[in-house]
């Protein structure tokens, strides 16, 4: 008998997919601008070409620094079996039924209830449950939290959300660079070329707030298939709804300065730290929790349901 | 993995590798020959069950493949569950070529029944032939169809100097598992 497949939704597919392929067009798009740029320049100055090394060197500082980062930022050291035996069985046997490697298992000291996992290959995974999480949880919902994480490293998450959120960053560098105030420094410019970047620069910040819309849009989508993915791996949507519903409560209650210097985790964190006004749920790189909530309840009712 | 479950996120899990565990029923010759550790008796199939309440129907799927695989082979069957929430069917049955069998029979009948995607291991019990030395476990991890060995010492460790060596002894004849970091243990297994 085949069972059926877990949170079906073909809604979020699509937007899904239609994210994703507004942010690949945005990105072949500036990719094509830079190009056309960097070859009416060249004859001008010869520096343009460094830009392209340069971009691909600071990728690569990104790729073998950001774990090392984020465990910084978030007070975590990377504990061992000896120091954590609970935790480590927890994750290998989450990784068994995944069919992932074991990844890194570290301790936030932080007292804010919460785990992340970062880390761009499965090599230099890294799964981070802070004290706060661990004191707070009943050992089934830490489970379901854990399991959440090992999903965002199943989904390659670290890697998609890197990928997404260096668009804005680019965009707005490149065409800042190329059509910022820089540009109209030059004084061999004439009238139509001056025009021609008058234009152009409000383009870059247009770019620039859409490709982070579009972040923080894809982040709330991996949110939910993360959230599908413990409830497949632990057979246990109902835990993580508990402990979600814990988390979102110790973190409101925390007050907001500790949690301010958290913030540039949060794509990363299972609940945001900082707490955001319901009106710009836009703005939010995680989903409202009675929407992720109303979706586990949708999976626990198909769990265990045979396929149509 | 596919390109879509990067884009999407995975929807199911990977089903079981299930074939390759007979090769433990050749091993045991080099086992008991050259390691001399003879089968403890017990073998079993660890999942993941789906949790109580709504799920009564998998629940009796599951129990109708254990009388079914109990009446055709004879072995003693148990269902166990552990501190992580894990389920056992444990086999009891001294000859391991037994005791593989029943063990595959089970877990194609968890297959068949639904639960394929929810297995994670199997594991089989040996002890030394003589004295008192460590036991050891040989695990067979579904998803990646091959065994690594398993020898805890004590509720949190594990010797890791004897596990590789078993690898070294067994390679020709186990799949073994290379990539060391999936060589996941099952402490206080109930076997």
């Amino acid at each position: 008998m085949r069972r059926k497949e877990l949170g079906r939704d073909l809604g979020l597919s699509i937007r899904m997919l239609a994210v994703t392929v507004v942010l690949a067009g945005l990105y072949v798009g500036v990719a094509l601008l830079i190009a056309i740029a960097v070859l009416a320049d060249w004859d001008e100055d010869w520096r343009v070409f460094l830009l392209p090394p340069a971009f691909v060197l600071l990728l690569w500082v990104h790729y073998v620094s950001a774990d090392r980062l984020v465990l910084g930022a978030a007070h975590a050291n990377v504990v061992d079996t000896a120091r954590a035996p609970e935790l480590h069985a927890i994750v290998e046997r989450l990784c068994g039924v995944a069919d992932l490697p074991k990844p890194k298992i570290a301790i936030g000291r932080l007292k804010v209830p919460n785990a992340f996992a970062a880390g761009i290959t499965h090599a230099r995974s890294t799964i981070v449950v802070t004290t706060g999480l661990r004191d707070r949880l009943t050992k089934p919902e830490l489970e379901a939290v854990v399991a959440h994480e090992v999903a965002h490293l199943a989904n390659r998450d670290a890697v998609v959300m890197t990928a997404a959120s260096a668009f804005p960053v680019a965009a707005a560098f490149f065409l800042r660079r190329r059509f910022g105030p820089y540009a109209f420094e030059r004084d061999e410019l004439d009238f139509e070329e001056r025009l021609t970047f008058k234009l152009f620069s409000p383009f870059a910040w247009v770019l620039y707030i859409v490709g982070f819309l579009l972040t923080v849009t894809i982040s709330r989508y991996r949110e939910y298939a993360a959230d599908r993915g413990a409830a497949m791996l632990t057979g246990a949507p109902e835990q993580l709804m508990s402990a979600l519903q814990k988390l979102s409560d110790e973190t409101d209650r925390i007050p907001s300065r500790d949690l301010r210097a958290l913030t540039g985790l949060n794509a990363f964190f299972i609940v945001p730290a900082a707490t955001h006004s319901a009106r710009f749920t836009v703005l939010r790189d995680h989903p409202p929790l009675e929407k992720r909530l109303r979706r586990l309840a949708a999976i626990s009712r198909e769990l265990g349901k045979a396929a149509a | 993995m596919g390109f879509t479950d990067v884009l999407f996120g995975r929807k199911k899990l990977k089903g079981p590798a299930q074939e390759r565990m007979f090769a433990l029923s050749t091993a045991r010759v080099t086992l008991d020959a050259e390691l001399g550790l003879k089968s403890a008796g017990t073998g079993g199939v660890v999942f993941k069950p789906l949790s109580a309440g709504e799920f009564v129907r998998a629940e009796n799927d599951l129990q109708q493949v254990l009388d079914a695989v109990a009446g055709e082979y004879g072995s003693r069957l148990e269902r166990k569950s552990d501190d992580f929430g894990y389920e056992w069917i444990v086999v009891h049955d001294a000859d391991v070529e037994d005791q593989v069998t029943t063990v595959h029979a089970v877990a194609q009948g968890l297959e068949e029944g639904g639960f394929g995607e929810q297995l994670l291991a199997a594991a089989f019990k040996f002890e030394p032939k003589f004295g008192d030395g460590q036991v050891v476990y040989w695990i067979y991890g579904f998803k990646r169809g091959a065994f690594w060995p398993f020898v805890p010492k004590g509720d949190k460790d594990r010797d890791n100097a004897e596990e590789l060596e078993l690898k070294a002894k067994l390679e020709n004849e186990l799949p073994i598992e290379q990539d060391l970091s999936r060589w996941f243990g099952l402490f206080n297994a109930p076997l």
